[in-house]
């Protein structure tokens, strides 16, 4: 690639973007746009009525960044249990640029490599959302988080 | 509709995706234009966006008058974000606000900088080894506490701007006056 150099800055265009896909969805409850506590992200709370009832939270965390990083975390709270993965694209010793934190806690011992789409969105749409849906039935279907 | 039993109307994947593939082609350009960090040629956007070459060009060449992309070469021709672009409607956005919200912002991003300051116990987030202060099993939270410490110092420094332009904005006006 040749690149344009390009810094590592909140890319709040795209953050926007996305805020406004979810905000579309019945399935999400709020979606709330670098609130004082997470000054990077757009946090997406999920609507906890489709899960079973021990499940007290389940939100998404986007960021992205103007030289293409992206972090997305997933966080579930269960009877006061908290569980979270993580997909990711950046640059570090450990893995491939794209890689994934898998559940219990996202742990970057745990993280294993991947291959997303090019484009955020898609991989939103392709990876992250997929997963969740399916994290859904699971969780309707076991007793764990 | 809420579900009682195991969640078959939970489809977010399915409808995020009809509701992203719904849009009209120049949005869907505009979607893939926001996210071309690197420079792409018209037919791989025209894929990205799932239309036409000739409808991607076509809106390209519209994003480009406008600014939200650049032309990186012309042959083959390749078009990227334009970041200037995107750093103007942050300030723009900014400039709208009223004097004392620009203040009360400012205010509390100081005072998150000073939070993180004293947290990492430096004057810079470049100045940090996050190393120091994690074990190798959480490093990733520390680096995104420092990317976070990094954006408050862009926010600052953009507010600082806006906020100097303002106040000679009013000086010239005095003189005008």
């Amino acid at each position: 690639m040749t690149g344009l150099d390009r810094s590592r800055s909140v890319d709040e265009a795209t953050l926007r973007y996305l805020a406004r896909a979810f905000g579309r969805r019945d399935e999400v409850r709020q979606t709330s746009l670098f609130p004082s506590n997470k000054l990077e992200s757009l946090v997406v709370t999920l609507d906890v009525e489709y899960y079973p009832e021990s499940v007290d939270g389940v939100s998404l965390e986007v960021r992205a960044y103007t030289n293409g990083d992206f972090h997305v975390s997933y966080h579930g709270m269960r009877a006061g249990d908290r569980q979270q993965c993580r997909w990711d694209r950046h640059d570090q010793p450990h893995n491939t640029r794209d890689h994934f934190h898998p559940l219990p806690d996202a742990e970057t011992t745990a993280a294993v490599d991947r291959g997303y789409a090019t484009d955020l969105t898609r991989v939103i749409e392709g990876t992250v959302l997929p997963w969740v849906d399916e994290r859904v039935g699971e969780l309707w279907e076991s007793g764990t988080i | 509709m809420p579900a009682d039993e195991p969640g078959e109307e939970f489809g977010l994947a399915e409808g995020f995706s009809a509701d992203l593939d719904a849009k009209p082609a120049d949005e869907r350009v505009y979607r893939v234009a926001l996210q071309l960090y690197e420079p792409a040629g018209v037919s791989t956007i025209a894929e990205r966006a799932s239309c036409a070459p000739d409808t991607a060009r076509r809106h390209l060449k519209r994003l480009a008058d406008i600014g939200v992309v650049e032309r990186v070469s012309e042959s083959p021709l390749t078009f990227a974000r334009n970041e200037s672009y995107f750093e103007w409607r942050l300030r723009n956005r900014l400039e709208a606000l009223p004097r004392d919200e620009l203040h009360e912002r400012l205010a509390e991003l100081t005072e998150r900088e000073s939070a993180f300051r004293e947290r990492f116990d430096a004057e810079s987030p470049t100045d940090v080894d996050a190393f120091d202060h994690a074990e190798y099993d959480d490093v990733e939270t520390v680096w995104l506490a420092l990317s976070e410490w990094h954006t408050v110092r862009e926010r600052i420094d953009r507010l600082e701007a806006v906020r100097r332009d303002r106040g000679s904005d009013s000086f010239r006006e005095e003189n005008a006056a």
